[in-house]
């Protein structure tokens, strides 16, 4: 067990993250040890150990242009257990020096999440961050594959587990609130569905005689059920980006006479969707989140500023942008104009009402406008086909 | 203080005994929310505005996710009327009930506004079949709508089918891959209209559902797409503490209020404790009652996994359930079954492959497959008697699909699950005595 946040004890509800990265697979295609009997096509991946150090930095609150990373006043940063397995162990720095981070094979995952559960246990306001990156299955219940997957040939699903047991298993446990962030593949495998012995044990039995207490519980997934999850090489998932970019700022509602701006799981679920949905036009292959979203509305974070808008509109055709004078107007505030000529406008407003619009400097297309416009976070992006 | 009135002017048609509710959100420049209302034809909101506000948007929410807003200037002590009005037009009138379920580009076409991208004529070749289910067998019936309707979007079919039991409706052709979609017994109506969406998991057609119930399908299709918000300001828990008796008279009502109290936590407050289970007892017929009766047993942790087990036989014993949010249901049951008892028994692995083999219908339940006894992630296409896969995937390629018997065991009347192989061998499907097709609507 590696805890970057070592959570001193303190009195109170808090936020106690898990965060597992699995990027080394020995026994999968291309790894140093023995290949297992039935690797699954899987092999080796570079992004879990970048992505999941990207997703402690937010939980640390050290992301550059982030509010501030993880901010709930109501469920302070308590505990950041990590597991992460990479060629190179990966280091963090937790303010009081480098930490080598341990691998996150079956023995450590097991140990780390029993303590994970037993620090969510102590409060029944605490938040429960549980996040994932690395190789998973569905068949259809999630299962997740750890650094020693494969090892033992005889038993080679006895070093995954199943996440869709290990979270009735949670339910079951915890009063509080609980968040799963899994950054990992979905595709359906009727053929390990079909293999007997392909049925990975939760990291806690479910005991089914317990009632349901959890209060709240958000499950987004990076994929949807059947589909694969990507990354490109060497760098940061694009769910674990837009997850963290989302988590920054770049979402958010404002209850009836509340003071913050809350992101629970239903705000939280639509944000990745729409920053992976912008991501899709550019990507080879898209990739469309999904979620389950149970319980009350517990926010994971508690932002006092309201959230952010990347606004992004462009011209069809692009020729007619040299001509172009975009405008964008909140319903209580000044206007920010955009010169077209340079280029397609791209900005950055605070959630809101908004009159937008464009306009030719010599009429040479018909002016376009939106009135009344709610740009609501993360993203707003249009492309305005103008006639001429 | 001021207060906003807000009005709903939206036609569904006239075969709808209940307006269509949706929820309005009162919203300051800056978005924040300062109330929220629910809003029908048939029933204004009244929204008291606090004094610091002088300009408010309104905003309502449609099923499908896409809203509508109106920019709205308060006057101290004033009160002031806001308008959500959506006509229609009367040609396209038959569709219009559609409409808070689609994109707007989608909404519009049905509704005769614009030229579609794709006619609905391109689909002129995709079929329709009936599944019913009788004494624990899917048989296929012949497809007799009461009544047709076109344009060049869409086209629509209207069924009366017998009360009480499930109805699966099943459609493909050699580019649609074959999907079940549940019916309602009873009045029920099924628009298809071609997917405009830019979804990459898009199917190319869209099916909607209503058994003209627009108050409670609205709230199951705010609750299929993950709107908690929504679907709480639309639910009535209150529905769930009234005696079960009452629960014969709006079973569907009951079941939605059951399926949302289930996902908000708020079944676990319910009194009297004992009510799914009457619940489900009264409503015998509905494999929904059951499975929701049965995975709020199973929640209470008032059952073990041998009772959970025969649950979830009693569940499929009457059918499937008719709206999706069963299926998750079914699946979290079968799943803890599963991990508990290790047992891999047939009616398990039809729930696996079921859920494995979701497809979107919004709140209605739907799966691909040959049958609906045969659910298959892998999908079929091709016509209704000669079912070939979808691509070459290697995992799925030579795989005949599973297909379960359902099986009278005498045992208090629960039913046996077998599970054959080969349910995709053309055999195995009827051969259609005369093929209904979109064309012939």
């Amino acid at each position: 067990m590696t805890q970057i946040l070592p959570g001193a004890a303190r009195q109170g509800p808090g936020m106690h993250a898990l965060i597992l990265g699995v990027g080394k697979y020995p026994h999968l295609i291309e790894g140093d040890g023995d290949l297992a009997d039935k690797p699954l096509g899987l092999g080796q991946l570079t992004s879990p150990p970048l992505s999941a150090a990207h997703f402690i930095d937010w939980c640390l609150g050290r992301l550059p242009g982030s509010p501030g990373g993880y901010i709930n006043a109501a469920a302070p940063p308590a505990s950041v257990e990590v597991l992460v397995s990479a060629p190179t162990p990966l280091q963090v720095n937790n303010g009081q020096g480098l930490v080598t981070v341990q691998a996150a094979t079956l023995a450590n995952v097991q140990a780390a999440f029993r303590a994970w559960l037993l620090r969510l246990k102590q409060d029944d306001n605490n938040i429960g961050v549980f996040y994932f990156c690395g190789h998973g299955i569905a068949v259809p219940d999630q299962y997740l594959l750890l650094e020693d997957f494969g090892a033992d040939s005889d038993q080679p699903w006895d070093r995954a587990f199943d996440l869709t047991n290990t979270i009735r298993a949670v339910e079951r446990e915890v009063k509080g609130t609980a968040y799963f962030f899994i950054d990992a593949c979905r595709e359906i495998s009727l053929e390990v569905a079909t293999t007997l012995g392909a049925n990975p044990r939760a990291l806690k039995v479910v005991v089914l005689r317990s009632p349901v207490l959890l209060r709240s519980s958000s499950l987004i997934f990076a994929t949807g059920e059947g589909k694969l999850a990507f990354a490109p090489k060497d760098t940061i998932s694009r769910f674990t980006q837009a997850l963290v970019t989302a988590l920054s700022g770049y979402a958010g509602i404002k209850e009836p006479g509340a003071a913050t701006w809350g992101v629970d799981g239903e705000i939280l679920a639509p944000a990745v969707r729409k920053l992976l949905e912008e991501e899709n036009k550019a990507a080879k292959v898209p990739q469309v989140s999904e979620q389950a979203i149970a319980g009350k509305s517990v926010p994971i974070v508690q932002i006092p500023v309201p959230p952010r808008v990347k606004v992004k509109v462009d011209l069809s055709p692009k020729t007619m942008r040299v001509v172009a004078q975009f405008y964008l107007r909140s319903a209580t505030g000044p206007a920010i104009t955009h010169n077209g000529a340079d280029g397609a406008f791209l900005t950055e407003v605070p959630l809101g009402f908004y009159d937008l619009g464009v306009l030719a400097a010599a009429q040479q297309f018909m002016p376009i406008s939106r009135v009344n416009e709610l740009l609501h976070p993360p993203l707003y992006s249009d492309t305005w086909r103008v006639q001429s | 203080m001021s207060t906003l009135t807000i009005e709903l002017d939206l036609v569904i048609g006239g075969a709808f005994a209940e307006a269509l509710p949706l929820p309005a959100r009162v919203l300051d420049p800056e978005g924040g929310l300062i109330a929220e209302a629910v809003v029908s034809a048939h029933q204004r909101a009244q929204v008291i505005i606090p004094p610091e506000y002088r300009l408010v948007f309104v905003r309502l929410a449609l099923p499908s996710g896409r809203d509508d807003v109106k920019r709205v200037d308060v006057p101290p002590d004033s009160t002031v009327g806001v308008l959500f009005s959506d006509p229609g037009s009367k040609e396209n009138e038959w569709s219009t009930w559609a409409a808070s379920r689609l994109s707007k580009v989608e909404a519009s076409l049905i509704q005769g506004q614009g030229k579609p991208g794709m006619p609905i004529d391109q689909f002129r070749d995709v079929w329709l079949r009936l599944w019913e289910f009788q004494s624990g067998t899917w048989t296929p019936q012949p497809v007799q709508p009461t009544e047709k309707y076109r344009n060049a979007a869409a086209k629509q079919v209207d069924f009366a089918l017998p009360k009480n039991t499930c109805w699966c409706l099943q459609l493909g052709s050699d580019s649609v891959p074959w999907r079940m979609v549940s019916l309602p017994g009873g009045n029920c109506r099924v628009l298809l209209t071609p997917n405009e969406s830019t979804d990459p998991r898009k199917e190319p057609l869209k099916v909607i559902v209503t058994g003209f119930r627009a108050d409670v399908e609205a709230q199951l299709e705010f609750l299929a797409r993950d709107s908690i918000r929504a679907t709480r300001s639309l639910g009535n828990h209150a529905l769930l503490s009234k005696p079960r008796a009452d629960g014969l008279r709006d079973p569907v009502a009951w079941i939605a209020a059951a399926y949302v109290a289930l996902r908000t936590g708020d079944a676990q407050s319910l009194q009297p404790a004992e009510w799914f289970g009457g619940f489900a007892a009264q409503l015998e017929w509905s494999s929904d009652a059951a499975v929701a009766s049965c995975a709020w047993l199973v929640r209470r942790g008032t059952i073990d996994v041998e009772q959970a087990n025969l649950l979830l036989l009693k569940c499929l014993a009457h059918g499937l359930p008719m709206f999706a949010e069963g299926l998750y249901l079914l699946q979290e049951v079968a799943s803890l079954v599963r991990a508990s008892s290790g047992s891999t028994a047939a009616h398990l692995r039809y729930i696996e492959l079921m859920a494995a083999a979701r497809a979107w219908a919004g709140s209605a339940l739907s799966f691909y497959g040959a049958r609906p006894d045969a659910p298959d992630p892998g999908k079929f296409v091709g016509l209704p008697d000669q079912p070939r896969r979808v691509g070459t995937e290697e995992r799925f390629a030579g795989r005949g699909a599973q297909f379960f018997e359902f099986l009278t065991a005498g045992d208090n009347g629960r039913r046996v699950f077998e599970q054959r192989s080969d349910g995709t061998k053309s055999e195995s499907l009827p051969t259609p005595s005369a093929l209904f097709t979109l064309g012939d609507i």
